[in-house]
């Protein structure tokens, strides 16, 4: 999808490189922050398109960060996907609270489904 | 007494959050190795031989059992220790059964097995249930129905009506479940002689899981099986009246 942005909040370096690579491959323009800290100075300087949420982050939980976006007057409209390998249904239904846009668990998906995923909440 | 009480809850609540750890643990590297194992056979990462493939290919179906039983085990935990919520709506379970038997095609053509809905035109039968948790019941069915399914055979899901009873059929023509097993096939871990012979995988809580779901919904889980000749399984659900 040219000329859209994903910023990937993501610590694990393995799958943050392994999402990166697929969706530049995708042509998307692709922001990474590796362990959440920072997160929203990071989202309103990139001004992604859409961000791609981990939850279990070494600085913040990714429920912390998604609060502080949906809290923050420029950036409260960010379109945001949790890729948690959580997936309780309390943490399903507190993303859900917070407005995500998606919640999807990763080992359930694959990552041209990610792909699909990420351009139907862009379109 | 009290304080007993705020001890056991305070026990629950650290066992569950150990075991969400764990599964998050356990999910992580499943991921990678998913994707990377994807990236392989779509020729992302160069070309192979053809025995390469089949050994990549058993490589990546084993990831994926793996993270299908550490999904099973997660909804069987859920079960026991009672954290299963239910988010109760007037759903159309003919319209969410036509979808499941849609999704699951693909994963039956693959076992050369035939998905066949049977339902009149001119049914439409609301319950008040949780969609999510009867997708499980229906999953858990038709992968069973799937699995133990003879080559080239047919799996037939059909649903009916009595007056404040919804009822639906799955029913295949695969191995059955022996006489002396039927009585336990309930059981939680239970899985019979014939289906571990057929299948070395599986945790024995599926059709626990759907049952329990099913009377949870004020509803029954029953079947008919004949060894070597197949299975028929029904869920009934009470309709929903206004």
């Amino acid at each position: 999808m040219e000329g859209k942005k994903v910023m990937i909040i993501e610590d694990d370096d393995f799958l943050r490189s392994l999402v990166v690579t697929k969706l530049q491959k995708e042509n998307f323009t692709v922001a990474t922050n590796a362990d959440g800290s920072n997160a929203l100075e990071s989202i309103r300087s990139e001004k992604p398109d859409i961000v791609l949420l981990d939850l279990m982050l070494p600085a913040i939980s990714g429920f912390d960060i998604l609060k502080d976006v949906r809290n923050d007057g420029e950036m409260k409209d960010t379109k945001v996907i949790i890729f948690s390998n959580l997936g309780d249904e309390e943490d399903i239904k507190k993303g859900d609270e917070l407005g995500v846009t998606d919640y999807l668990v990763k080992s359930n998906f694959t990552l041209d489904e990610l792909v699909e995923k990420i351009k139907t909440a862009l379109s | 007494m009290r304080n007993e009480v705020a001890q056991c809850q305070k026990d629950n609540q650290a066992k569950s959050e150990f075991f969400s750890m764990v599964v998050h643990q356990l999910r992580t590297p499943l991921s990678g190795t998913k994707w990377i194992f994807k990236m392989l056979l779509d020729g992302d990462l160069g070309s192979f031989s053809e025995e390469q493939r089949q050994i990549i290919t058993k490589g990546s179906e084993s990831n994926q059992r793996m993270i299908d039983l550490l999904n099973e085990v997660i909804i069987a935990n859920q079960n026991q220790s009672w954290d299963f919520s239910y988010d109760m709506e007037k759903i159309d379970i003919i319209q969410l059964v036509q979808r499941l038997v849609a999704e699951y095609s693909a994963t039956a053509k693959a076992h050369n097995v035939r998905l066949v809905f049977k339902c009149p035109a001119e049914l439409s039968a609301m319950i008040q249930a949780d969609p999510g948790k009867i997708a499980i019941i229906m999953q858990n069915l038709l992968e069973n129905a799937i699995k133990y399914s003879h080559n080239d055979s047919e799996v037939i899901i059909a649903i009916e009506q009595s007056q404040d009873m919804v009822t639906i059929s799955i029913a295949d023509q695969g191995i059955g479940i022996p006489d002396n097993a039927q009585k336990y096939i309930f059981t939680k871990f239970f899985r019979a002689d014939n289906a571990k012979k057929l299948k070395k995988e599986g945790t024995g809580l599926g059709l626990f899981t759907a049952r329990c779901i099913a009377q949870k919904h004020g509803g029954t889980l029953t079947f008919k099986s004949e060894a070597g000749k197949g299975t028929v399984f029904y869920v009934q659900l009470p309709i929903h009246t206004s």
